[in-house]
């Protein structure tokens, strides 16, 4: 646990242009990032940005469909209570909530999955489940999700459906994958913008924004939270850095780099 | 280098290493005199003051004989009283970083006859107090590097050469 | 004779790893066949208000599944009456080995994930949150750890993997203290009173393995700088 008043951030900020971990305004925590690490998943990763550590699994079921051909995708993230003091289990709470429907925009915007080939008759098909559970926790589960998702959405594998059940020793031929998303998490504290915020910093922020970009430049999900405002220049300030980002994303990464889109 | 687990012995009941007399991981236990840092969380109207220190229970601080009043999320530090529910001798710490370490690497974080401590205000310039359960506050100099100094002391509290270490590391001022 | 040709005490594969999470006061990561089980442990911490002030330390144990941990179905998202009783018993047998008492008024929490299952879940947990809770600094009298014994073809054998749990006569976790007292003990299937002494003999004389297993993890840890990655070790 480390603490310490918005007061005590911005002054040292001012002062130095550092944070209080030593890093820069829009510059990331160490990123690690490894694929298939869970057997009985049909995809796993598992990324740890700074000492946030999220692990995503997929999961494929068979079964009817919500919407006419096109495969079943339903992503959920759990704030585990092992990840935090703060963290409890039971029915999500709004911020659970909100967390879950944010990373699920995403994913589901860019088209990462190709949902259409996993219908295999117009109202039947496979449903794609990703889970992630954050395991440990200082701020910015949503950049971690997101690394943990993709990993895991690139190591999935799709078993067959016989026609009566689901072969989970056989698998569907090719990708399913077709595009590569990254995010990046804002929090802004009085006026001052940083990129990848601890927990420390996330509570001392106004606002935090978190910026999904795709491999082709595509905005794919923004999400405002907090009860301050951003300015037109912030705003477009923060879409330039989380470009930027995903394009060095190849320079951030250490661990399995199989992982990077 | 042998690992001495709970149960080894009678009257052991944490893990040790071989030869260093304290445990690597013990939660903080308050005794009397023990000096701790904490928050206040709660009034108990013109009666006292409840503050969290990090442990299975809070203490108090008795408004009587205090000549300045507390605010929620304050952080004092203050000295565990005989009875081992109050806090005495009070400070506010105003402003500065608060960090939980694991107790039992606080001593590291001392050093003998505070030798430690110092050397870290050398190199940083911070002012930092210590408390026995854990929490320390610090203010002024390079905090960043305080801060890392301080996790670098929590990394390596069991392995030989750590002041010199540190010095290697972070440089004298 | 066992399908996977291990001998009838023999144990499947088994690592234990400690401090592998930041936050949690102390945690244990556990692969114990195809099982990959995390444990986190918070406290000792003021019990809630709602709690009467009590004599010994309140301990809250759960047991989570993740939802891939299975090699089958994708599972529920709210916890089952299994992961429940579960989550009871573990609590109860490691309500023996913590000193409650040094912590009067205070709670202690065990957080289990099950990330991958094989078999054998709640001992694996058992000897995670044993290890978690030593790494938490936490009173305890003794170091602890369990077994699933079996019966195969009329036979007791020890640690039984899916495979056999499915196929076989009988399934009987068993928890020990390293002094060889009974704290956890639950059997399914049908089987003879001499049969389940036998299995109680020779979980018992497993313990030289597991006091090794425990005492290894932590020789590993601080044999260089505390390093709590488990991406690193996962």
């Amino acid at each position: 646990m480390i603490e310490y008043s918005r007061e005590m951030f911005l002054e040292y900020y001012r002062s130095r242009k550092l944070r209080l971990d030593g890093r820069r305004a829009y510059e990331y925590r160490e990123i690690v990032v490894r694929k298939g690490i869970i057997a009985t998943a049909e995809g796993s990763g598992i990324a740890r940005v700074g000492d946030t550590v999220v692990i995503a699994g997929v999961k494929i079921e068979y079964g009817d469909l919500f919407e006419e051909a096109k495969g079943n995708f339903v992503v959920n993230i759990d704030l585990s209570p092992i990840a935090h003091q703060t963290f409890v289990s039971g029915p999500p709470d709004e911020r659970s909530i909100e967390l879950s429907r944010v990373v699920d925009r995403g994913f589901r915007s860019a088209e990462v999955v190709a949902l259409e080939r996993l219908a295999t008759e117009p109202k039947r098909g496979y449903t794609v489940y990703l889970d992630m559970y954050v395991l440990d926790y200082d701020g910015n589960a949503v950049d971690a999700a997101y690394l943990a998702g993709m990993a895991a959405l690139l190591d999935m594998k799709i078993p067959k459906y016989t026609g009566e059940t689901l072969d989970r020793s056989s698998y569907l031929e090719g990708s399913f994958i077709q595009n590569h998303i990254f995010s990046s998490t804002f929090a802004k504290i009085d006026d001052v913008i940083i990129l990848d915020p601890t927990h420390s910093e996330m509570i001392l922020a106004q606002s935090l924004v978190s910026i999904v970009v795709d491999s082709h430049g595509n905005i794919v999900g923004i999400q405002k939270s907090g009860e301050g405002s951003i300015t037109r220049q912030e705003l477009g300030e923060m879409i330039k850095i989380a470009l930027k980002n995903r394009s060095d994303i190849n320079k951030l990464l250490i661990g399995d780099t199989d992982a990077k889109g | 280098m042998r690992v001495v687990l709970p149960g080894d012995r009678e009257g052991i009941y944490y893990m040790y290493l071989e030869g260093i007399d304290v445990p690597m991981q013990q939660a903080y236990i308050p005794r009397p005199k023990d000096t701790v840092i904490g928050k206040v969380i709660a009034e108990k109207k013109n009666v006292a003051y409840i503050v969290d220190i990090s442990s299975f229970y809070a203490m108090t601080v008795l408004i009587k004989g205090l000549d300045t009043r507390l605010k929620q999320e304050d952080i004092i530090i203050g000295n565990v009283g005989d009875n081992l529910e109050n806090l005495e001798n009070i400070r506010v710490l105003k402003g500065g970083v608060l960090i939980e370490l694991p107790p039992s690497k606080i001593p590291r974080v001392i050093g003998t006859r505070g030798e430690m401590l110092k050397h870290i205000s050398n190199i940083t310039g911070s002012k930092l107090e210590i408390g026995k359960n854990g929490l320390v506050w610090m203010n002024g100099g390079k905090l960043h590097t305080t801060i890392k100094i301080l996790e670098t002391i929590v990394r390596r509290a069991h392995i030989r050469g750590l002041t010199d270490y540190i010095s290697k590391e972070f440089g004298e001022r | 004779m066992r399908a996977d040709g291990r001998g009838i005490d023999e144990l499947r594969k088994l690592r234990l790893e400690v401090g592998v999470l930041k936050n949690a006061k102390g945690s244990a990561y556990v692969e114990w066949g195809m099982n990959k089980i995390l444990v986190g442990v918070y406290g000792p911490e003021e019990a809630p208000p709602a709690v009467e002030r009590a004599e010994r330390c309140i301990l809250k144990v759960e047991y989570r599944m993740a939802t891939f941990c299975s090699l089958e179905e994708h599972g529920k998202y709210t916890p089952n009456r299994r992961a429940v009783e579960i989550s009871k018993v573990l609590r109860e047998a490691l309500s023996n080995l913590i000193i409650l008492e040094n912590y009067p008024g205070g709670m202690i929490e065990v957080q289990i994930l099950v990330l991958q299952a094989e078999g054998g879940t709640r001992v694996a947990s058992f000897l995670g949150a044993v290890a978690a809770l030593i790494d938490a600094g936490i009173a305890i009298r003794d170091i602890g750890y369990g077994i699933s014994a079996g019966k195969i073809n009329n036979t007791i054998v020890l640690d039984l993997s899916k495979e056999e749990d499915n196929l076989g006569q009988g399934d009987i976790p068993i928890c020990v203290t390293r002094r060889g007292d009974i704290v956890l003990l639950q059997s399914d299937g049908k089987i003879q009173p001499e049969e389940l002494e036998r299995a109680i003999d020779m979980i018992i004389s497993k313990r030289d393995v597991f006091e090794n297993i425990i005492r290894e993890a932590f020789m590993r840890r601080y044999s260089k700088e505390l390093d709590s990655d488990l991406v690193k070790v996962i």
